[in-house]
């Protein structure tokens, strides 16, 4: 990570940050019930609930025994969702009646998330190739009750269609350098071989995701690392090419701005649009996320 | 919906005469052997579809069967048909012992733990069975010790 002292702000804050345990935080499944209701049953259990303050429905918890334990857990009242994991959708904003794709979608998070904010309402697709971690997915569409998603199988860049949905989120798979508090390995940072070929994925994904939506609908890029190969050097690729204009986008929680520039890498000023995520910024992971449209 | 059939009127039927369910929120469309719940409106063309919302029924031999993600979705819409079990019942239904219940018709019931549904059991002989596949069963299970 040594290649980010420059660029982080406060670097002993986000260090002792990775080193530190990662709190545990719920996202209540509105589909099912209400936040009051979930924290009446959680607390009666002994759990201890600190409501996030951006979201009513996401809450920090503690308890005696694992939150992933709990017959409500079993009934899809909640999702056990690190807090940065729920920015994307805040940023992809769906509305109820939309037709939106989750490119990347396994285990099913943000699908999940997505399909809360539509209320159920419209056509959410949650595609992911790899029929492993389709499982997953299906599992928690299921236990949260998600009647408007449909699970699809196949590679997010050969997908098919052309301008068919409102709005898209690319996911994208990644180096996972902002996850170091949960994999320690990582505080050394990815190796650049992988960034590299990673960043050549995440670039044709993010390119189909660009054709797949309609003119003028909204594309989300998002990342758990903190290369910028892999997130401001993907957003400047579908700039230069005219596929995409960026968006700026003010989420409420404390962040960073996209980088201009990066290891003798221009990606220009207009990156600032986008957001990075740092762990010591509000007890969470690190990320990056992208609000882009399709020009008309 | 192309590859899919609509069964909505026999899977309302179906639900209202054994589980007392008034309407179901969503469409119902088959595929093979499964009958899916759902308030989609399509599915995308030229992709392998997995799903279609919720898996509600499953065509076993000539009758249907639920599935116990679809009976806790319907949960409180499900007036008859559900039996009611202390959490000691459910603890032994779900080690697989049998539990004996008179009065109760037979056929495919909604196991109920402190009113909530928790999933399908079925009725045969005045004996009450646990449908909740394998590995849901273990987690419920789990978190029921781990609540205890």
């Amino acid at each position: 990570m040594d290649r980010y002292r420059e660029i982080i702000p406060d670097w002993e804050a986000f260090w002792e940050a990775i080193h530190r345990p990662l709190p545990t935080v719920i996202r209540c499944n509105t589909l099912r019930v209400e936040p009051e209701g979930l924290r009446e049953r959680l607390e009666g259990k002994g759990f201890r609930l600190s409501p996030l303050p951006w979201d009513e429905g996401l809450f920090q918890v503690e308890g005696e025994i694992p939150i992933g334990n709990t017959l409500e857990h079993w009934l899809g009242l909640y999702y056990v969702q690190e807090a940065s994991q729920t920015l994307a959708v805040l940023a992809l904003d769906p509305q109820p009646g939309e037709r939106v794709l989750d490119l990347c979608a396994a285990p099913g998070g943000k699908a999940t998330q997505i399909a809360q904010h539509m209320r159920d309402e419209g056509l959410v697709v949650a595609n992911d190739p790899s029929p492993k971690r389709l499982r997953a997915l299906l599992a928690n569409l299921y236990r949260l009750g998600v009647r408007c998603a449909v699970v699809t199988e196949c590679l997010g860049e050969k997908f098919p269609g052309q301008g068919e949905y409102d709005r898209v989120l690319v996911d994208a798979p990644c180096s996972g350098e902002g996850t170091a508090r949960r994999h320690p390995h990582l505080r050394r940072g990815a190796p650049l071989g992988l960034i590299r070929r990673l960043a050549a994925l995440q670039k044709r994904l993010l390119c189909r995701a660009l054709e797949l939506v309609r003119p003028g609908g909204i594309v989300v890029y998002s990342t758990c690392t903190l290369a910028p190969e892999e997130n401001e050097g993907v957003v400047r690729y579908v700039l230069d090419r005219g596929l995409a204009e960026l968006l700026p986008w003010e989420p409420p929680v404390p962040h960073a701005r996209g980088l201009p520039r990066f290891w003798g890498e221009e990606y220009g000023e207009e990156l600032e649009k986008a957001v990075r995520i740092y762990p010591h910024h509000f007890d969470s992971e690190g990320g990056f996320v992208a609000r882009l449209r399709r020009p008309h | 919906m192309p590859g899919f059939e609509d069964r909505t009127s026999e899977a309302a039927r179906y639900f209202r005469e054994r589980f007392g369910v008034e309407e179901l929120p969503g469409r119902v469309l088959q595929r093979g052997d499964s009958w899916w719940l759902t308030t989609a409106p399509e599915v995308p063309p030229g992709v392998r579809v997995h799903s279609l919302g919720v898996r509600l029924l499953r065509v076993q031999g000539r009758g249907l069967k639920p599935t116990s993600f679809g009976l806790v979705l319907l949960g409180p819409r499900i007036k008859k048909g559900r039996v009611e079990l202390t959490r000691e019942e459910l603890l032994s239904l779900l080690l697989g012992r049998p539990l004996r219940r008179e009065g109760l018709h037979p056929g495919y019931v909604a196991l109920c733990l402190e009113g909530e549904v928790v999933g399908c059991g079925e009725v045969r002989g005045g004996v009450v069975r646990c449908h909740i596949p394998r590995g849901r069963r273990q987690e419920l299970l789990t978190a029921l010790q781990a609540d205890s």
